[in-house]
């Protein structure tokens, strides 16, 4: 039936309007005739037949039905061919297992990497917030000359109190809290927030409620809400916990909520959330600032008048304390576009790159179908001589590289499948969601995007070759002048031209990378790592309240630790380098008018032999540095540049951290250290300034929260790990020591960030050089084993080995040439995409550019010689006999 | 004109020309006669009723149509049936002796 239909449909198929028009005018005679026979007159026969043919508009309908009918068959038709076209596609995948392990092989490494890379965009950039309404959350920032940075209590709550166009207003701050309940005392990472917090960010509770306004008031604030993570890991994940009373800072708080598990999506991942409950002196508190601030804007106002409103109010706070905020001024961003701005541009590039190598995949499997189709001109030819039509052999070659794209999509999701863990562990720290990517719907969907791309891609030459071919006796004659005839070598020039310039871009940005990675690795960061470790503690109010309390027990534990074994030198510092957190304050010098915000750094004497810190002038601090004895301050070079100029600061004054606007608090510069970079080897070093412990206002205390981290010096970190615990426990039993980390650790995690970037475009770089290499190599043979006869004559006649090898791999090497030259260029305007992730070198430096397609000539010149050399192998005598 | 009601006689008419062309390829107007004849209670088949059953089974693969030369020496187009027809028939058949048979009873025992 199917033979029938479709020898039918070839030979003759007639306009549905036609063939209708036909078949009723037979059956009108046929009436006409019977109506005839029996006595009518012909003239009324005819008539009458006619009118009841017209009576039943019968023509129309079938016309209509007929239309269907041909639009079924057609269908039917195209489904039958497709199917044959893909067992013949499976057949010749199965004839020849070799080409097709390479080609999926190589089609599944570049889908299954753009996949996995894919899926991290997806979770950290594209997937919508948890949040509600993420366009109308916004940071609020307090800006200081152009700065961003955080708020005051003060400011704060003069904003608060003045802010329309903001549905919420909410702050928080990051602090760690001890939880001694049942069980082990346990230091966690918490936040102290507004009541309204939660309302803001419009996430409600999983058990129990949020804070109410009453909670929010000094006193009435002992109440808790838990995040899903400390829930089940120290409660067990019951929600009986609900209404119970839990220990934090050693003082009873009601554990009110749990959060669902999205909250921890919110800005950093606290563990708890307490209510701030300013007191009136923090709220008269207008010059310390670590508040983190938040806005969900009103659904009838712009972002821009939100910000407008935030920038009148910063002058009317200028107005009325202009002291500290003469300077300030105040900005909001969307806190999406805040806390993946960076993250955004980088995961982009990073899936640029590897679509490229995608890209440079499908070159490779298009030339492999190229070759294949070459040896298949006979019966393409066949094809095309019994009827197959240009558009019938164009699918049948589509139809086999959809196969292929398709076996090597599913090669690629088991893939991305293996290598995404992989991918999520190597990670650095801290990128927002990463640990929510997974191969879901939209993944996989971009993942047959990819299949049917590459399958475009891989197919489009060899299928417009295919069509090519005109003369069927040539392709029916000689098999290799079918090659040689109608298989044009520039079109699989022009794919190794094209994998050149795409691998020249890749690498390019993966040599500035690793380039930039360098240049970090050989800054001075002002302070020696080695041999130094770090933990911190922090003393509960309820027992240290007094600051004399504190430092007592601060000075038990150091002298403790100095008397260890394995501990050279031992320190305190308020904020040591790599380890985060501290504060900062604003500080002006004596006859300037100009406030510098500075970090501060309560330390003892020992600190700069610890961190092996520079004295550039004056002396140290000594014990007997006290609030009884002269105030006294060093600070870093670039605080003293900028406070001092190119003047000696010995001996000047500063004024800081107490006093009121109009009585400054005189300290005396006894020393310049050289800048430590605390934040790192890329980061700017800022103004800082240093206070001895014994002589820091009792305010700070609070400011800190009693926590310090410990610093020692030595050759036996396992022996230093037990002292610090040693000397601690000999103090307080119950203060928890948390991260007690290597200063070594902290740089490397630190520079965790840059070295991933640099090992993902190395592997994606290798992986597309690799494969370039493989084409410009199968090219160049393929060229000799086309002109075997050819080299086997230039030989006999006495052509040299030499001039053999340049002969075969200039036509390999040309192409390349041009690829680099394109691909030079496309560097050039590609790589300012790099630009924020390069330390100390230009996006178009021109030693990195020219030597990278140095490099990259080398190797191909090495995958063309190959070949090449091979083919002086050819005996002439053999070759001509051929 | 049919003494039957229309939505009676279209679910067996299907039936009926499959069976017509058990005897060979027909063009529609020998089939229409056929079923009048053999059916033999004034059954009349409109055109409007008898084409679009064909178009319908010929689009269903019931039947498969080719242009011949009638009695008249015209072209015209032949209807025969394809195996699925075939099978079409069997089971219809099968099933209206079923159901004629359940609703015989039915009729009988009312009377």
């Amino acid at each position: 039936m199917t033979i029938r239909r479709r020898l039918r449909s070839l030979l003759w198929r007639v306009p549905i309007e036609q063939e209708v028009h036909e078949e009723l005018t037979h059956h009108l005679e046929m009436r006409t005739q019977e109506l005839i026979e029996r006595g009518v007159d012909p003239i009324t026969a005819r008539q009458e037949a006619q009118a009841r043919m017209e009576k039943s508009h019968v023509e129309a309908e079938l016309t209509r039905l007929g239309r269907q009918r041909n639009a079924s068959w057609a269908r039917r038709d195209w489904i039958d061919e497709l199917r044959q076209d893909l067992i013949f596609a499976l057949r010749q995948c199965r004839t020849r297992p070799g080409f097709t392990l390479a080609a999926v092989l190589t089609l599944g490494l570049g889908i299954g990497a753009t996949t996995a890379i894919f899926s991290v965009v997806h979770a950290v950039v594209l997937k919508p917030y948890a949040y509600k309404d993420p366009d109308r959350v916004l940071l609020a920032f307090s800006k200081w000359r152009g700065n961003r940075g955080s708020w005051s209590v003060g400011n704060f709550d003069y904003f608060r109190q003045r802010i329309t166009s903001a549905e919420d207003f909410a702050a928080d701050t990051g602090v760690s809290m001890n939880l001694s309940d049942n069980g082990e005392p346990e230091r966690i990472f918490g936040s102290r927030a507004t009541w309204n917090y939660f309302r803001l960010f419009g996430i409600p509770p999983a058990y129990g409620r949020t804070f109410t306004a009453e909670e929010d008031q000094p006193g009435r604030n002992k109440v808790v809400i838990l995040s899903d993570g400390l829930w089940r890991r120290r409660f067990g994940a019951d929600p009986s916990i609900v209404g119970r009373s839990i220990r934090i800072n050693q003082e009873p708080h009601d554990v009110i909520g749990i959060m669902p598990p999205e909250s921890n999506q919110i800005g950093d991942a606290a563990e708890a959330w307490v209510p701030i409950a300013f007191t009136p002196e923090q709220l008269a508190m207008y010059d310390e600032f670590y508040l983190t601030a938040y806005v969900r804007q009103r659904k009838d106002v712009t972002q821009q008048q939100v910000r407008d409103e935030f920038v009148r109010v910063a002058q009317a706070l200028a107005t009325d304390h202009p002291d500290l905020n003469r300077e300030r001024s105040a900005d909001v961003e969307l806190m999406s576009s805040f806390f993946i701005g960076d993250y955004r541009l980088r995961l982009f590039v990073l899936l640029a790159a590897v679509a490229l190598v995608l890209l440079i995949a499908c070159g490779n499997v298009a030339n492999l179908l190229l070759a294949r189709l070459a040896l298949r001109s006979r019966e393409l030819a066949i094809r095309a001589a019994i009827g197959a039509g240009r558009g019938r052999i164009v699918r049948l070659v589509l139809t086999e590289s959809l196969v292929l794209a398709f076996l090597g999509g599913a090669a690629g999701l088991a893939i991305a499948w293996w290598s995404l863990p992989a991918l999520i562990r190597l990670a650095p720290q801290g990128v927002p969601r990463l640990e929510t990517a997974t191969l879901n719907g939209t993944v996989l969907a971009a993942a047959i995007a990819m299949v049917l791309g590459s399958a475009l891609f891989v197919g489009l030459l060899p299928a417009w070759q295919a069509t090519r071919r005109t003369s069927l006796t040539e392709d029916l004659g000689d098999g290799k002048g079918a090659l040689s005839g109608s298989l044009k070598p520039w079109m699989r020039q022009l794919l190794i031209g094209a994998q050149a310039a795409l691998v020249m871009i890749v690498l390019a940005g993966a040599a500035l990378l690793v380039r930039s990675a360098i240049n970090m690795q050989q800054q001075p960061i002002g302070f020696d790592t080695k041999g130094v470790l770090t933990a911190r503690i922090a003393l509960p109010a309820a027992q240290y309240g007094s600051p004399d309390a504190a430092r007592a027990a601060y000075r038990q534990v150091l002298e403790s630790l100095q008397a260890s074994p394995g501990v050279k030198f031992a320190a305190l510092d308020s904020q040591a380098p790599l380890v985060g957190g501290g504060g900062s304050n604003g500080l002006f010098a004596e006859g300037k008018v100009d406030l510098i915000q500075s970090s501060s750094h309560f330390i003892s004497p020992g600190y700069f032999s610890v961190v092996n810190a520079r004295l550039k002038a004056g002396r140290p601090f000594v014990e007997t540095d006290t609030r009884q004895t002269p105030f006294v301050m060093i600070i870093n070079e670039t605080l003293a540049r900028t406070a001092f100029g190119d003047a000696d600061p010995i001996g000047k004054r500063i004024s800081c951290c107490e006093g009121a606007p109009g009585q400054p608090h005189w300290k005396t510069v006894i020393g310049v250290v050289n800048d430590i970079k605390s934040q790192g080897p890329a980061a700017d070093s800022r103004p800082e300034f240093y206070l001895p412990i014994n002589q820091i206002p009792d305010a700070a205390w609070s400011w800190t929260g009693r926590s310090f981290v410990l610093l020692t010096r030595g050759d036996d970190i396992a022996a230093m790990t037990t002292a610090i615990r040693t000397a601690v426990r000999s103090v307080d039993s119950t203060l928890p020591v948390y991260r007690i980390w290597t200063m070594e650790e902290g740089l490397r995690r630190i520079m965790a960030q840059a070295r991933f970037n640099t090992l993902l475009m190395s592997l994606l770089a290798s992986t597309g050089l690799i494969l370039a290499a493989l084409g410009i190599y199968s090219v160049i043979a393929w060229l000799v084993a086309q002109r075997t006869r050819e080299i086997g004559v230039r030989m006999a006649l006495g052509a040299s080995k030499r001039d053999v090898i340049r002969m075969m791999s200039v036509h390999g090497l040309k192409p390349v040439v041009i690829g680099l030259a394109a691909g030079l260029a496309g560097a050039v305007a590609a790589t300012r995409l790099l630009q924020n992730q390069l330390y100390q070198i230009e996006p178009r430096d021109p030693l990195t550019l020219i030597g990278t397609a140095l490099i990259l000539f080398i190797v191909a010149v090495a995958a063309a010689t190959v070949p090449a050399w091979r083919a002086t192998l050819i005996d002439p005598s053999s070759a001509l006999r051929e | 004109m049919s003494k039957y009601p229309a939505e009676f006689l279209h679910g067996t008419l299907e039936t009926l020309i499959l069976k017509t062309l058990t005897g060979g390829p027909m063009h529609g107007y020998a089939i229409g006669k056929w079923i009048e004849t053999a059916t033999d209670c004034g059954l009349e088949l409109e055109e409007g009723t008898l084409y679009p059953a064909l178009y319908r089974m010929e689009k269903r693969g019931w039947l498969d149509a080719e242009w011949g030369t009638s009695e008249l020496g015209r072209r015209a187009k032949f209807y025969r049936l394809t195996r699925t027809g075939r099978h079409q028939l069997a089971s219809h058949t099968a099933a209206w002796t079923t159901f004629s048979a359940a609703i015989n009873r039915a009729l009988v025992k009312a009377v």
